[in-house]
């Protein structure tokens, strides 16, 4: 990271400006951990809501080592009364005791970067932190931060504010037979934009490393509301599988589950069929590290279980002669996978982890596929022919699909260079300038074009509701008007796995927009519209999402004026303050009930003039409770649609009546 | 990212905002929309319909109107939607295979 600003000195040392003093004298290095509350997003991703959680990751992930090295069984975190997190385990305890570096290990670990004992030091084997930088960032981003070390005979503890010690290592009480480290951090205000913990988050994240490592003990504990949840599984990753299948219909009961081992490289797979759904959900860890864009593992993994399928298929006489061998596409509809792999030393791509890159965990993970998916087939044949069945069914399908897709395909659906009428454009053509907006019906698009800024806004509008693409095929989605054009538009293609040999796939940087906003009325026809298109995008265009391009315009409710002066509000609260502010008798209160009622110079005024417009970017979390939540809420099943509307009826916000 | 020039953004986790949206819409739709009401058997629309016919005049003795004109006064006044959905309801309305008593009457 500290490279560029070589190379910025270098160049900036030779060329005088008349502007500022850029000489050898202002090329910073950051000391410790400063650099870390200089820069929090380097080391945390951001310094939102996610950044904060992330902190308890960091910490949590410590004592997840720790059990993977199995040396601890049980880990407690625990939201204190005041935002305050308590993360607790029986492990080894941090090191204490003189470092060669003259300190404390415990305070070189909790001080320094790049200080840790994950480094081949023979303090682990495998574990997912790599770079030793977790604790000490969460120390810097901290009030204060206290840990406490039982190892050896003795309680050690000590106490830092904003990364620097407070006090010396103090030996303290016998530890009476126990062990284990316990940290205690307080978010700093000043460097989060919230801290305010979520229960459910932390709950969905600790159960998820309770699945992957089987036989640990995660509680959770909310001080604040006295809840409590703990996690343990004793099947491990097939619990995980069950529990991504609880309210899906299976192809077969148990699902399949293999092992393997090879040198210090361990492998564990678990999957099962479901009829539901068409889509795939495979989630991919590497020392329990969540590797979303997948990796060596998941290529191995999807090789062997293909063969494996078509070659047992072929020889027990599941698939005829003349039926066609299942392909890669075929054999993933209505698949739930998971995949945890343990190594040492994995090789990430890129700084978030998101993509295995160890190149001989393909052959390993293949291989063990292989031989225990034989097995399984052999074992349980009737469970096999199911399998079968369903993917020749799938094959059947998709290639009626294509025929129908080629036939909509062939007219020019997505291509040719003509934009449709509806849109319109505007004069930037540069991507990263411009932005879309996607409005609700004509009216609105049409005080929408008068309201916009030519040179760099767009305008799309929608004609009445769009299709749920979750309960829809490709050719019928294809066949509808909104869609295509709405995908001619946009100018990437779609993401699509029958698409996967033609030339039409999702290419970001085809896209003409790296803003896509979705601007519809506030009223509750404009909320399901809302999660009809972040349905599509989800499901056809992710990356957009992923590469934060997806806004969602906030668009006021009230109009308050005095007729000299206005003000906008978008909630019942806002309204009311910007009444008192008036401070006279005075005042017309307005409620739009559309985007259509508002004036084309309000609507600029509110929404779509960058001083004052809010967006809300859209951004995918956790893909596994994404996935799930569109399968409720949009897809082909309505019992899960029904529990959810009784459960949670009494949280609605907005009732329109 | 760029740091010039930030303008607000927060940023929100797709699945809340799905949870929330949907809720919202489904709720009202139960709530305002599809059920009709147990004090008379109507659901919104109809009752709108009905109340607009009253205040126009319409009732057993009068002439017959034609269906446009009161679609487009209930739609001004009352109902912000399409006017196929309110044709529907209001000829539903009319029909003796649809209702045991018609509520509206037409002149065929």
């Amino acid at each position: 990271m500290t490279e560029k600003k070589g190379s910025a000195a270098a160049t900036g040392s030779r060329t005088k400006k008349p502007t500022g003093d850029y000489g050898a004298s202002s090329i910073q290095v950051l000391e410790g951990l400063e650099a870390v509350r200089k820069r929090p997003g380097m080391y945390i991703g951001s310094t939102d809501e996610r950044g904060l959680h992330h902190l308890v990751y960091e910490v949590v992930d410590n004592s997840v080592d720790e059990a993977m090295a199995g040396h601890a069984t049980r880990i407690v975190v625990r939201i204190n009364k005041d935002n305050s997190i308590t993360v607790a385990d029986d492990g080894r305890g941090v090191p204490v005791g003189k470092h060669s570096t003259g300190k404390d290990a415990l305070e070189v670990v909790h001080t320094v970067l790049h200080a840790g004992g994950k480094f081949g030091g023979g303090g682990y084997k495998v574990s997912g932190g790599l770079h030793g930088v977790g604790v000490s960032v969460v120390n810097a981003l901290s009030i204060k931060l206290r840990v406490e070390s039982a190892r050896d005979g003795f309680v050690w503890s000590q106490e830092y504010e904003r990364g620097v010690p407070r006090t010396k290592v103090i030996k303290g009480n016998p530890t009476a037979g126990r062990r284990g480290t316990t940290t205690t951090f307080l978010p700093d205000p000043e460097m989060f934009s919230t801290t305010e913990y979520s229960f459910e988050t932390l709950a969905n994240r600790l159960r998820e490393s309770a699945y992957l490592n089987k036989g640990l003990w995660m509680t959770l504990i909310d001080d604040r509301a006295d809840r409590e949840a703990t996690f343990y599984f004793q099947g491990g990753i097939v619990s995980f599988v069950r529990h991504l299948n609880r309210k899906r219909k299976v192809t077969h009961d148990r699902p399949v589950y293999i092992e393997g081992m090879e040198g210090t490289t361990s492998v564990e797979v678990a999957f099962q069929y479901q009829s539901d759904s068409w889509s795939e959900t495979l989630l991919a860890f590497a020392n329990n590290i969540n590797t979303i864009d997948g990796g060596t593992h998941v290529t191995g993994f999807r090789a062997a279980l293909t063969s494996s399928l078509n070659e047992w298929g072929r020889k027990n006489g599941a698939m005829k002669d003349n039926d066609p061998n299942l392909t890669g596409e075929d054999v993933r509809e209505g698949l739930t996978a998971v995949i945890s792999v343990k190594l040492v030393d994995p090789q990430f791509e890129g700084q978030t982890k998101a993509k295995l890159g160890t190149a001989e965990i393909k052959g390993i993970v293949q291989t063990a596929v292989n031989k225990g998916l034989t097995q399984f087939l052999e074992e349980n044949p009737s469970d096999g022919k199911e399998v079968i069945r369903q993917s020749l069914n799938a094959a059947r399908g998709r290639e009626a699909a294509r025929k129908a897709k080629e036939l909509v395909m062939r007219k020019g659906a997505l291509e040719g260079s003509a934009l449709p009428g509806k849109l319109a454009d505007c004069q930037e053509r540069d991507p990263a300038k411009s932005e879309l907006y996607i409005v609700e019906g004509e009216s609105a698009g049409g005080s929408a074009k008068q309201g916009r800024d030519r040179r760099f806004q767009a305008i799309f509008p929608l004609r009445g509701k769009l299709l749920n693409v979750e309960k829809a095929r490709i050719d019928k989605i294809l066949g509808s008007d909104n869609i295509r054009t709405l995908i001619m538009a946009l100018g990437a293609g779609i993401q699509d796995s029958s698409m996967e040999d033609s030339n039409s796939r999702f290419d970001i940087t085809k896209l003409r927009y790296h803003r896509v906003i979705i601007m519809t009325d506030a009223d509750v026809d404009g909320a399901h519209i809302r999660t009809l298109l972040l349905t599509f995008f989800y499901r056809y265009m992710p990356a957009i999402i992923e590469a934060g391009y997806l806004y969602i315009a906030q668009p006021p409710l009230y109009r308050v004026s005095t007729g000299k002066e206005t003000k906008y509000a978008a909630t019942e609260k806002e309204r009311d303050d910007a009444i008192a502010s008036f401070k006279t008798k005075n005042v017309s209160v307005q409620r739009f009930k559309g985007l259509g009622e508002m004036n084309a110079e309000q609507l600029w005024e509110t929404a779509m003039n960058p001083e004052n417009r809010v967006f809300l970017q859209a951004r995918i979390e956790d893909a596994a409770v994404a996935n799930e939540i569109f399968e409720m809420l949009m897809g082909e099943r309505v019992e899960p649609r029904r529990d959810f509307i009784k459960a949670e009826a009494h949280k609605v916000q907005n009732l329109d009546v | 990212m760029n740091d010039e020039a930030r303008e607000s953004v927060r940023s929100i986790r797709i699945e809340d905002e799905m949870r929330t949206s949907y809720l919202d819409y489904a709720m009202s739709v139960i709530v305002a929309r599809a059920l009709p009401d147990v004090r008379d058997g109507l659901k919104p629309v109809h009752r709108r319909i009905l109340y607009t016919m009253g205040e126009m005049g319409l009732s057993g003795g009068s002439a017959y109107r034609k269906c446009a004109a009161i679609v487009g006064e209930v739609m001004g006044k009352y109902h912000p939607h399409g006017d196929g959905a309110l044709y529907d309801a209001l000829v539903r309305l009319a029909q003796d295979f649809s209702m045991r008593h018609p509520l509206v009457d037409q002149p065929w």
